[in-house]
């Protein structure tokens, strides 16, 4: 078990929320903070909107804290509440999200992983940023989140059509700027 | 193209699954602000569930607990207090006709039986005899009512006796109104003031709650039928009768 304090582990500090003790949710919080916060950070467009959904989400964490019955790990928990709350942040683009023409004749990039190793996680996120809110969220659900087309569709109220062609696009875009980002570091067009 | 699908995936998912970014110093102090009027508010809730529970058991107690009013430290039963009425009313009635039959003169020869009868007819019968007898004796001084001022109408006297011209003027002024205040007491009050020893208006009956509740509710609500109203049974108190303008319930006695 994970030791927050010389004293208490992560169980007491649960219990502790749950009967609304406001220290030991600020020490909660900054347990977690960080992690939620570059969770959010890939569905914001920046870092002002990622805290606006920390603070959202953490309200909902504590609210929901009697919920949490630990079948599962607390982080995932608090995870998940996290993406909820960026994805209801987005809800006004669900209309643009909707929109799908796969196969739109996208070009084949080729990216070679192990250059991209190379690329620093914060270029990588600046990318993801970049993209349009829609093929954001369907990205990180998909790719990074694990979620299937199925339970995208379920949280976004977007078809499982519309969920398939976002991430495409998404994909098609990034590869590119993968690519362009490693003809600029090593100095060859590929 | 899927593994190059997989690839960009891959890529990614490594690189920024466990992504972390300090957060600004303020997000805490907003979070704890925001999670402030939650715990105000949770923190009243108590008070109005005991607030509730006070106005139930209060409401419970007037309405369904009987009550007896209590007249001088003690209780009256309706009897005594009528006969009491009754006692006090005959010896006012006496008082004045002897304080009457000393002022007058023997040639006014009207007495005031009429006020004996509404009062009590069997006391009138007493008195007949009496009158009659001093009056054909002439030895005493006839019982006989004084009309000091004005005569207004003239009655036959309850003794059907002609040759003594017994007959009486009933002053319709302050003997009257006397008189009719002495019967309405002695129907209707519940009780005699003996510490003033004076007349008791006549009012509506309370015996319990409900009466004075109505009682209350007659001063401030003069429609016919007030917006609530009680039976005054020794028994027990019901409501008989609601009236809030567009509703109105109102049960038959």
């Amino acid at each position: 078990m994970m030791f927050l304090e010389h004293r208490y582990t992560l169980d007491d500090l649960i219990k502790r929320c749950k009967a609304g003790e406001r220290k030991a949710q600020e020490l909660l919080y900054h347990q977690f903070a960080s992690k939620m916060l570059g969770v959010c950070f890939r569905y914001a467009a920046d870092r002002m909107e990622a805290e606006d959904m920390l603070q959202t989400g953490f309200i909902k964490v504590f609210e929901k804290m009697g919920d949490f019955r630990g079948d599962g790990s607390f982080e995932g928990w608090i995870r998940r509440i996290m993406v909820h709350t960026s994805i209801e942040f987005y809800r006004k683009y669900r209309k643009i999200m909707q929109v799908a023409d796969i196969e739109g004749g996208a070009q084949e990039q080729v990216v070679n992983p192990q250059v991209a190793d190379n690329l620093a996680a914060k270029d990588l996120m600046l990318l993801i940023q970049q993209l349009p809110p829609g093929y954001r969220i369907v990205f990180n659900l998909f790719a990074i989140e694990g979620y299937s087309h199925k339970e995208i569709a379920a949280l976004t109220g977007i078809t499982e059509g519309a969920s398939k062609s976002q991430l495409s696009r998404a994909r098609n875009v990034l590869k590119v700027q993968v690519m362009k980002m490693e003809d600029k570091k090593y100095g060859y067009a590929g | 193209m899927d593994m190059q699908d997989k690839n960009i995936d891959e890529i990614f998912r490594v690189k920024l699954e466990a992504f972390e970014m300090e957060p600004s110093e303020s997000v805490w102090p907003s979070i704890a602000r925001e999670m402030a009027p939650v715990k105000r508010k949770r923190s009243l809730t108590p008070y109005y569930g005991v607030a509730a529970s006070v106005i139930i058991l209060v409401s419970a107690g007037i309405f369904f607990i009987p009550h007896r009013i209590k007249i001088n430290g003690e209780r009256h039963s309706l009897n005594n207090i009528a006969k009491a009425a009754t006692r006090y009313s005959f010896k006012k009635s006496e008082n004045l006709l002897k304080d009457n039959s000393n002022s007058t003169t023997p040639k006014q020869n009207r007495i005031a039986v009429h006020q004996y009868k509404t009062v009590n007819s069997n006391h009138v019968q007493k008195i007949s005899p009496e009158t009659k007898t001093s009056d054909s004796g002439k030895t005493q001084h006839p019982i006989i009512a004084s009309i000091p001022q004005r005569e207004q109408e003239r009655i036959e006297a309850a003794v059907p006796d002609i040759a003594t011209q017994l007959s009486v003027t009933q002053p319709a002024t302050e003997t009257t109104r006397f008189i009719n205040k002495l019967s309405l007491a002695a129907a209707q009050l519940p009780y005699a003031d003996r510490q003033n020893d004076g007349f008791a208006k006549p009012r509506h009956t309370i015996r319990n709650l409900g009466g004075l509740i109505n009682a209350v509710v007659a001063k401030i609500d003069k429609r016919r039928d007030k917006i609530i109203e009680f039976t005054d049974d020794d028994d027990e108190t019901n409501v008989t009768g609601i009236n809030l303008g567009i509703i109105k319930i109102k049960k038959e006695k």
